[in-house]
């Protein structure tokens, strides 16, 4: 099962909870925004990882999909 | 003496007056001394807004904690809280701890915590009663935060009074030292000896509050240990609840002593509450200063700090930089230089203005900004709707006090007495 983070750019606020929080996993882009650093999730960890940072994004741009 | 008018005795900061106005003292440090060595305290002190935002935002140079050569930290609450997440720096177990808890303040979880929240407000504004008067911070807002926290933690709404108690004995302690010091730490035992059965329990039965998701949480196999979450506990029900407690002190003063004319509008518009918070939170937040330790040397505004300094970032100054807001010693709901509403941990936002920093800002932003905003802007909706016109108690009576700054830190009201009409049937 491939697990991969999908951040909707328009709904993001650049609020860095993402990039604060989980550095492995997200890290500043362009425009001030952020990207997905990496892009299929195999550890578990970072599949737990990936929905935290889900849960405390102020906008809800961050989408887990699995 | 020419020239002398500007310089700055370090004692200053320890005196009445600094206490109960802070902010003739924090335009010298940004027009003269921006980067100010007060060598007196052992410390340096940053005040304006672009150096501050700088500095809270650089976690190569500027760390939360003071390692030491023998030992992780070395730091201040442990000592009341017991081993807690504010002493682990900027280390990856900081982040681990704090991403156990953080998704409880935001989101979804917070919207199902809103009912709960709105229970226990109409629980104390019924204690309120019908007298016409009210001493809001004794008998409110002291009381209101620590039970919802307590609450979400999942700790037995029969023994709240006990935890409201313990956790004013806390933060006297923490504050005050001395003898408050001896009381706070008796009273963290205490909480402590109450806090294991409960914890026992809610290991072998976990359920879905947030004391059993600490007690589950795990980093690479390993769980905190008990004096961890107990630490954690003590730490929580202190930041979630003195904090937010003088926030609404603060709102409150500030609409009836220096714009009762928003106040009026306010009264029109509830929805307003949301901007009162936020420009509290500029013109005058509770907390007033972080503590940083560099990491290496920095220069700041062309002056070099060294390694191992103590840092004092004034975001009490840096929210009134006259670079930044226009006319900022003015409390103005409606300021159109302040980005209102959901502040952020990176302080960018859409709109392009600035935030307050009232808050903090990078890694250590407050966990707790969604929460508290919620919390305060509630309580202080339902209390505009039941006080009916509320006003200042005699105001010239010498139990009114304006927002001070206690030997904490922290910077509020003690007393905020309001006369209303009683209006509830």
């Amino acid at each position: 099962m491939i697990v991969r983070i999908a951040i909707d750019t328009e709904r993001c606020v650049m609020a860095g909870e993402c990039v604060y929080n989980h550095p492995r996993l997200f890290a500043w882009g362009e425009g001030d925004l952020p990207r997905v650093r990496i892009a299929d999730l195999h550890a578990d960890a970072d599949r737990l990882e990936a929905r935290q940072a889900a849960e405390v994004c102020p906008s809800g741009a961050i989408t887990v999909i699995d | 003496m020419p020239g002398l008018a500007n310089e700055i005795d370090p004692r200053e900061f320890d005196s009445p007056e600094f206490q109960r106005n802070p902010f003739p003292l924090y335009k010298r440090l940004r027009d003269h001394h921006p980067v100010f060595r007060d060598r007196f305290h052992n410390r340096w002190i940053l005040s304006r807004y672009e150096d501050v935002t700088a500095a809270f935002g650089d976690n190569e140079h500027f760390d939360r904690a003071l390692y030491r050569p023998d030992g992780p930290y070395e730091f201040g609450s442990s000592h009341v809280f017991g081993p807690n997440i504010l002493e682990y720096g900027n280390s990856d177990r900081h982040r681990w701890l704090r991403n156990v808890v953080a998704g409880q303040f935001v989101g979804q979880s917070l919207n199902a915590f809103v009912p709960a929240i709105e229970t226990i407000v109409a629980e104390l504004i019924d204690r309120v009663g019908r007298s016409g008067r009210v001493e809001l911070v004794s008998e409110f807002t002291n009381q209101f935060p620590i039970r919802v926290i307590s609450n979400m933690l999942g700790l037995p709404r029969a023994d709240e009074d006990r935890f409201v108690g313990w956790y004013q004995a806390l933060i006297a302690g923490l504050g005050f030292g001395g003898e408050h010091l001896a009381r706070g730490i008796a009273a963290r035992n205490e909480m402590w000896r109450y806090l294991d059965p409960l914890l026992e329990e809610r290991r072998a039965r976990p359920t879905d509050d947030l004391l059993s998701k600490i007690l589950q949480a795990e980093l690479d196999g390993q769980r905190m240990s008990t004096e961890e979450v107990k630490g954690f506990i003590a730490l929580l029900l202190a930041a979630g609840g003195d904090t937010t407690d003088k926030a609404i002190a603060n709102m409150w003063f500030h609409m009836l002593y220096t714009r009762p004319d928003q106040f009026a509008e306010v009264q029109a518009d509830p929805a307003l509450w949301d901007n009162v918070f936020t420009e509290m939170m500029r013109f005058d937040p509770v907390v007033h200063a972080q503590t940083r330790f560099t990491t290496a040397e920095v220069v700041v505004q062309g002056r070099v700090l060294p390694e191992r300094a103590m840092v004092t970032l004034s975001l009490g100054a840096a929210n009134r930089d006259e670079r930044v807001f226009d006319d900022p010693d003015t409390f103005d709901l409606h300021r159109s230089d302040l980005h209102m509403g959901r502040e952020n941990r990176s302080a960018r936002y859409r709109d392009g203005l600035a935030g307050h920093l009232g808050f903090g800002m990078g890694q250590h932003f407050c966990m707790g900004y969604a929460m508290a905003r919620q919390e305060a802007v509630i309580a202080c909706q339902r209390l505009a709707a039941a006080l009916g016109n509320p006003r200042p108690l005699h105001p010239t009576h010498e139990g009114i006090v304006a927002p001070s700054i206690d030997s904490g830190g922290f910077r509020a009201p003690r007393e905020l007495w309001i006369e209303f009409d009683p209006v509830r049937g």
